[in-house]
């Protein structure tokens, strides 16, 4: 964090260091009416600007029966264009409204020149884009007053520029602001495979107390000649490799809230929570054994 | 090496297929750069192609899956969006549908997108109650004609030349209703209802008593029946303000009322954000 300016505590409810699930539009209706047993929802911070729209009115009733967390996507921090100022200012009001008990964001970009691709793109991994990324993730906690998470994105590509791994940059950004770190472990076995690393290596090199929540969730190949790119597509079940690397990843950093992510093709919401089961039967055993 | 700068800006032309500066920057890793940024290039194409269909799934299934994906690509190479926020992607659809496709058959096409953005915006607006028929009880009923009327925000109104409501209606799902494009315009009145959004067909002068009174004309002046049959839409009856009224409160269109020359409509809205209803 920025030296010299106090983040006041998070007043709300902690998230279990267990499994939870993406709240999406098409589940609205049935969380609100059924109140299905799920230990926590994460919601995509975009999808509520609109104070009094019709989804943050749905928020507003699903709130206080569950411990939220909330996951931007748009707010570009990694770009060189100067900050959004406004969606910072929707952002801040909306934490304001609904309290997460944690904010997060990505390790990413999507604007240049003005104009906005709505992707999370790479960064290099170099020192400029260290400094730059470190001075951005302390301008948002500064702005919400409060630490954000960071999470690590499925990439299809690597800049000849990089001069550090992946994870290096990561703990480095989350070293120097202040920011916890969100592991998508879906996306370290998307990257892994697109990049040709060490999936544990990369999960060996982040020191656990950095790590305040993972992510789980589908992809979808593409075949190029004889290899082929796995997409972060979120529309399928979380597959075993990344399940194995799971299981590593909660052995290393002990239990954290992991979230089940589908953002198409949705499934009924019973899928959903059981993938969230699958999950919390990981975690519950990684207490077993550590009792 | 590059600016993080150059940087962004080569990849930003890369990925929205201007360039291909940027394959001499990237890493081959078994798997060449033109693919790796063909993935990224894709992956643009559908960002805005899915973000346009969430708002028109009317306009997809009308022009079919292949169309769609081609307007789609020309709308976003001639829309650069400015924003890290999706949610009000596509508001000028229905002004680019009109360029393509205004003097064919197709001509409705706008203004069925017109219908589907209107519902796009109902569904951001703030809401607030509807005006209650009780609330008449305040008045005198020597006063009604001066009664002025506040719309709800959470409300739009739309007249097109071609029957639009019939034509949304039937690309619901689970509809197998038939149009005939020939059998006249259509008034719509979209409103929230809660959590839900409610769009109806107005007849002409409820159409044109509702437009009237969201520009805060008085009940008075507002009512101008459609008097000649050859004016009224298919099958509409003669017009009757006691009935147009009661359809316009039923629906959940107006959020205040007041006698003019009074302080203050019975709503706490301070300032007008009413947009004027589009006849299309």
């Amino acid at each position: 964090m920025t030296p010299g300016v106090e983040h006041a505590a998070i007043n709300s409810e902690p998230i279990p260091a267990t499994a939870g699930i993406g709240l999406r539009g098409p589940y609205h209706g049935e969380i609100i009416n059924r109140r299905p047993p799920i230990a926590w929802l994460e919601a995509h911070s975009e999808n509520y600007f609109a104070e009094d729209g019709i989804a943050s009115s749905a928020l507003e009733r699903i709130r206080p029966n569950y411990p939220l967390s909330l996951h931007g996507v748009g707010l570009s921090i990694g770009s060189t264009d100067p900050l959004d100022k406004d969606h910072l200012r929707r952002l801040r009001a909306l934490v304001h409204r609904v309290e997460p008990a944690l904010v997060s964001e990505h390790l990413s970009w999507g604007a240049v020149g003005g104009r906005h691709l709505n992707d999370l793109l790479p960064l290099p991994y170099t020192e400029e884009a260290l400094e730059h990324m470190v001075c951005r993730v302390q301008e948002v906690q500064d702005t919400l007053k409060r630490p954000i998470l960071i999470e690590n994105i499925s990439s299809y590509l690597e800049f000849v520029d990089s001069a550090m791994p992946e994870h290096e940059f990561l703990v480095e950004v989350s070293r120097q602001s202040g920011c916890g770190l969100l592991l998508d472990i879906n996306n370290i076995h998307v990257n892994a495979v697109n990049h040709g690393f060490d999936p544990l290596a990369y999960l060996d090199a982040i020191p656990p107390a950095r790590v305040a929540e993972m992510h789980l969730a589908g992809h979808t190949a593409r075949r190029f000649g004889e290899r082929e790119i796995l997409i972060d597509t979120h529309n399928a079940p979380v597959c075993r490799p990344v399940w194995e690397l799971f299981r590593h990843a909660v052995a290393r950093f002990g239990p954290r809230p992991a979230l089940i992510e589908w953002d198409s093709d949705y499934p009924p919401l019973e899928r959903l929570m059981s993938e969230a089961d699958t999950a919390r039967r990981i975690l519950d055993e990684a207490c077993e054994l550590a009792a | 090496m590059n600016s993080l700068r150059d940087l962004q800006t080569t990849c930003g032309q890369a990925f929205t297929g201007e360039s291909s500066r940027l394959l001499a920057l990237v890493r081959d890793n078994g798997v060449a750069p033109a693919q790796r940024v063909e993935v990224y290039r894709n992956n643009h194409r559908e960002i805005f192609r899915k973000a346009l269909a969430a708002s028109y799934p009317v306009i997809e299934r009308l022009v079919g899956d292949a169309c769609f994906t081609g307007l789609a690509r020309e709308y976003t190479r001639a829309n650069p969006w400015r924003s890290g926020d999706l949610q009000r992607y596509g508001q000028d659809f229905s002004s680019f549908l009109k360029v393509s496709y205004g003097e064919t058959q197709y001509r409705y096409l706008p203004d069925v997108a017109s219908l589907e953005w209107a519902l796009e915006e109902v569904h951001l607006d703030p809401d607030e109650p509807a005006l209650s028929i009780s609330e008449f009880g305040r008045f005198d009923e020597t006063d009604y004609g001066n009664l002025v009327f506040v719309p709800r925000r959470a409300m739009r109104l739309l007249r097109s030349r071609y029957p639009v409501f019939s034509i949304w209606r039937a690309n619901q799902s689970g509809s197998d209703d038939r149009v005939d494009l020939d059998q006249g315009g259509e008034s719509v009145a979209i409103a929230r209802q809660g959590h839900d959004l409610q769009v109806h067909r107005l007849d002409r002068a409820a159409f044109r008593l509702a437009a009237e009174l969201a520009r805060g004309t008085r009940l008075q002046d507002a009512w101008q029946p459609v008097d000649g049959a050859s004016e009224r839409d298919n099958n509409e009856t003669a017009p009757d303000l006691a009935s147009a009224l009661q359809t316009i409160l039923s629906l959940g269109l107006l959020a205040g009322v007041s006698a003019a020359g009074a302080q203050s409509a019975t709503t706490d809205r301070g300032s007008q954000v009413w947009k004027q209803p589009s006849s299309i």
